[in-house]
Formats: structure tokens, C-alpha cells, sequence
């Protein structure tokens, strides 16, 4: 099925001026989305990282400074890639460079693959809170 | 001499050549997926605050002292959350805009549909780093307040 949607389409269409402009601002709007990111993740695990030595004796610091860890980590992960996604198509478009052009798409696929996973993950906590949500106010009744 | 260019410029030009589509295809069918499922999601959760106002009016109540007989902060709470269902859905719709017209683009052979799929991921691309900015500058003066302090 995939296979005959892709092959309809003219083999070796050629990107034109309108094809590439889109592509270098979406490139550039993808970067700055990146580099915002990751530099919000910075401030945030900061804030984390200096509320957790100041207060240790807090009740939720260690588990704050836990879940501000994984964020880094997921946030570091998927704006590495669209920053190496990036990268990799803004130098094609510049250079007509074909095969950096493929292994840009590539890794602009591995982000929104990245990001569906964490998706599904997420889904899966928020499909077993409503249940336990829904199940403690069936108790209480 | 200007088609002399124009063909010369061709034979470096970027290609949608089979490894390209595919990738486009593959985000395309990603894309559709985390739509889908941040639509599906925004759905669920109006339907699950209509269908527990009354219990979710009394655990209010109770456990942030609104005042019982004001049922208007319900309205407010529930108008909020709606207001950032919708924002959310507006985002992820350029997102599912995306994916449907890079699949239409290359079911009907249309570069054009395949660039205004391109637009739309850019449009999407916009608002999410305008919502980074924010972010940031909201964490920024977290930080700044925590060093007053």
C-alpha cells in the first residue's frame, strides 16, 4: 500500500524555488524551536537542581529532582535530533547536497518517531490514571 | 541563456527521489498518529469533566475551599481548561494538515499539495517555538525570582 502511494507520485520530482524556500523556513523555525527547547530544559532542571540542594528536607524534592532528571533526558533526546535534522537540511539546501538532504528528512523522522513513542507512553499513564481516578471515586461512593 | 541556467541549476538541484518520499511518508503517518491522539485525548478529557462536573465541583469544594455556593468558579475552571484544549487542538491540526496533504500530494502526484504540507509543518513549527519562547521566559524569571529570594 505504501509502496504504490509512493511510487504515483513523478520518480525524481524536483524541489522549485517555492518547494525549497519552504523547506529552508520550515529548517529555520525548526532550529530556533530546538534551541529554545533545549535552553528552557536548562533553565528548568537549574531551577530543579538548586531547589534540591537548597531544600532537601522538602517531602517531594527527591522525587522533583527525579522527574526533572528524565525531562532533561527526553528533552536533550528529541532536540538533539531535530537539531542534527536541521543541520543536516539547511547544509543541503544550501549546498543541493542530495544525500543530506535524504539523511535530514530521515532524522526529521526519527523526532516525530521519538515523539510519537513518548506519545503512546504517555497515553498508556494517562489511560491508567483515568482508570484509577475513575475507580477511587467509584470506592468513595 | 536563462533556460541554459535553469537547466544547470537542475542537475544539482534537491530531489524528492524515492529515499526523501519515503522519509516524508513515514512523518506523514507519525505526524497523523500524535494528532490523532492529542484530538482524541483533548475529546476525553471534556467528556470526562462533563460527565464528573458534579464530583469534580465537590472535590473543589473540598479540597481548594471554593466556596460551595459559588458554582460560577466551576464555569471558570472548566472554560480554562477548554480554552487550552483548543489552543492545543489548533496546534496539533496543522500538524494532521500535514500529514494528510503529503499523503494526498503523493497519491495525486501534486508537488503543490506536497509543498502546502511543507507550509503547514512550518506553521506548526512557528507556533510550537513562539510556545518555547514562552517557556523559557517564564523559567527565566523563575530563576531570577529564586535569586532575589
Amino acid at each position: 500500500m505504501t509502496d504504490d502511494i509512493l511510487d504515483s507520485i513523478q520518480p525524481q520530482a524536483e524541489l522549485n524555488e517555492e518547494g525549497l524556500n519552504e523547506l529552508a523556513q520550515l529548517t529555520q523555525w525548526a532550529r530556533w524551536n530546538a534551541i529554545l527547547s533545549l535552553l528552557a530544559m536548562v533553565c528548568s532542571f537549574s531551577t530543579n537542581l538548586y531547589t534540591a540542594v537548597k531544600f532537601p528536607e522538602a517531602p517531594d524534592a527527591i522525587s522533583s529532582f527525579i522527574t526533572a532528571i528524565l525531562g532533561a533526558l527526553l528533552s536533550l533526546l528529541l532536540n538533539t535530533t531535530l537539531l542534527s535534522a536541521t543541520g543536516k537540511l539547511k547544509t543541503s539546501i544550501a549546498g543541493y547536497d542530495q544525500e543530506l538532504f535524504n539523511m535530514g528528512l530521515a532524522k526529521l523522522t526519527k523526532y516525530f518517531k521519538i515523539t510519537g513513542i513518548l506519545t503512546i507512553i504517555a497515553l498508556v499513564f494517562i489511560t491508567i490514571a483515568i482508570i484509577s481516578g475513575l475507580s477511587a471515586i467509584a470506592t468513595r461512593q | 541563456m536563462e533556460q541554459k541556467i535553469q537547466d544547470s541549476l537542475s542537475e544539482f538541484g534537491l530531489k524528492l527521489d524515492d529515499e526523501s518520499r519515503t522519509s516524508l511518508y513515514k512523518t506523514g503517518r507519525w505526524t497523523q498518529f500524535i494528532s490523532v491522539a492529542v484530538f482524541s485525548l483533548g475529546a476525553l478529557t471534556v467528556l470526562f469533566i462533563i460527565v464528573l462536573k458534579d464530583k469534580l465541583t465537590f472535590y473543589m469544594n473540598r479540597e481548594m475551599g471554593i466556596s460551595a455556593n459559588n458554582g460560577a468558579r466551576f464555569w471558570v475552571f472548566f472554560i480554562m481548561i477548554l480554552l487550552m484544549i483548543a489552543i492545543i487542538a489548533a496546534i496539533y491540526y496543522f500538524l494532521f494538515m500535514f500529514s494528510t496533504k503529503i499523503k494526498k500530494g503523493f497519491e495525486a502526484e501534486s508537488t503543490t499539495l506536497v509543498y502546502d504540507g511543507l507550509k503547514s509543518l512550518k506553521i506548526y513549527f512557528i507556533i510550537t517555538t513562539i510556545f518555547s519562547g514562552l517557556i523559557l521566559l517564564l523559567n527565566l524569571m523563575g530563576i531570577i525570582s529564586k535569586l532575589i529570594q
